[in-house]
């Protein structure tokens, strides 16, 4: 224990001591900093990769953003189109115009009509529709009722006998949905809105030709 | 036995502590100017990290404001997709009842012109029940033959007759046909 005290104060009592003691707590604290700068760098590198990653993302959103808006800029008038076929709500005069201006475009005659209460739910008003026609009307019917009654027409089963067409029993289904915004979470990219915008133009010259 | 003295040198051979002393402060002096160059180096690196994380936060808060200032059209454009969801969901469920009886009439005449559709039944899973009338017993036979024709038969999944009545019905020898047709997509 002795001999160990005499070596350490050799030490201290050794000209040398001082400088290298100050030297060394030196580079001790110099290493300090390079491991807490280091751990600093780290972290501001993964906030980069981060907000590097946020930024792309947003990019591609702009991106797509300007593609749609330049593709769509006439949405509005494409939604009026889709909201007449499709309403958010239901209403009976909505219905009767509806039937009134399938009889106007097919030249069709709608002698009576009754609501199918097995057929219609939440969403769909089903309507037992029977039809007086010649071949011609009931023909322009086949051809025109998904749309030219001004709204979107569906019959999922039709039995016709050509040569007696004074009185055919159609089911006609009539929609209505609310729009729910957060059943859309993704934008689509603009080759599909360009298939959609053209699939509504159609729809859009047949009601204007109607 | 030394050979010579040099009397002009005033170095002393170190004792042991000065040895280790010095040794440790020739170590400490090469790490501390390495750690020196490395905290120059890192002070570098935050600083340009920091500027990087600087503007690519900006020119994220620029393009987030793009998209709030649209959310407008973003509201229309998903109301769009919606709608023509919907749309499309429910044109499904058709029957396509023009589609195929338009189709269905060219067929038969392709076999025979005098051939007339008497009824006509399709539901929206293509499946179909179809009267056909023929002027005479001969040329309902040979009708008959004729749905056998790849051709003919390429148009349906399946395809059979249900009856055929040899007694004429108003003039017309009535085939019953019946089963799905392959998929066609008219609207």
């Amino acid at each position: 224990m002795e001999i160990k005290k005499d070596s350490i104060k050799k030490f201290v009592q050794n000209g040398r001591f001082s400088r290298t003691a100050t030297i060394t707590a030196l580079c001790i604290l110099f290493f300090g900093f390079v491991i807490w700068f280091g751990l600093l760098i780290f972290e501001l590198y993964s906030d980069f990769n981060v907000q590097n990653k946020l930024t792309a993302q947003l990019t591609e959103e702009v991106r797509v953003l300007q593609d749609n808006k330049q593709l769509l800029a006439d949405v509005e008038d494409f939604n009026e189109t889709l909201s007449q076929l499709i309403p958010d709500t239901e209403s009976y005069f909505q219905v009767i115009s509806a039937l009134e201006q399938l009889e106007e475009t097919t030249g069709i005659v709608i002698d009576t009509y009754s609501i199918n209460l097995e057929q219609t739910t939440q969403e769909k008003l089903s309507l037992d529709v029977s039809i007086d026609a010649d071949v011609n009307s009931f023909e322009a019917f086949l051809q025109k009722y998904h749309f030219g009654s001004g709204r979107l027409l569906v019959n999922d089963a039709i039995s016709f006998k050509p040569n007696e067409l004074s009185s055919t029993n159609v089911t006609l289904h009539f929609y209505h949905k609310a729009f729910n915004f957060e059943s859309i979470s993704q934008t689509d990219e603009t080759s599909d809105l360009l298939n959609r915008k053209e699939e509504i133009e159609k729809i859009r010259e047949l009601l204007q030709t109607n | 036995m030394r050979k010579s003295i040099n009397l002009f040198s005033s170095a002393t051979p170190d004792d042991v502590e000065t040895h280790i002393l010095k040794k440790t402060e020739s170590v400490a002096r090469t790490l501390l100017i390495v750690f020196g160059i490395v905290l120059v180096v890192q002070i570098g690196l935050i600083y340009v990290l920091s500027q990087k994380i600087a503007d690519t936060k900006s020119e994220g808060e620029l393009l987030s404001s793009f998209i709030d200032n649209n959310l407008t059209f973003s509201t229309n454009l998903k109301y769009f997709q919606f709608k023509n969801d919907l749309l499309n969901q429910y044109l499904e469920e058709d029957s396509q009842a023009w589609e195929y009886y338009s189709s269905t009439k060219e067929l038969l005449n392709t076999i025979d012109f005098r051939s007339t559709v008497q009824s006509f039944d399709i539901f929206n899973d293509q499946s179909f029940l179809i009267e056909v009338g023929l002027p005479t017993y001969d040329s309902a036979i040979t009708f008959l033959e004729q749905l056998e024709n790849d051709q003919f038969a390429s148009n349906f999944h399946t395809l059979k007759m249900e009856s055929f009545d040899t007694t004429p019905v108003d003039g017309q020898y009535i085939l019953k046909l019946a089963g799905t047709f392959k998929e066609m997509h008219g609207n």
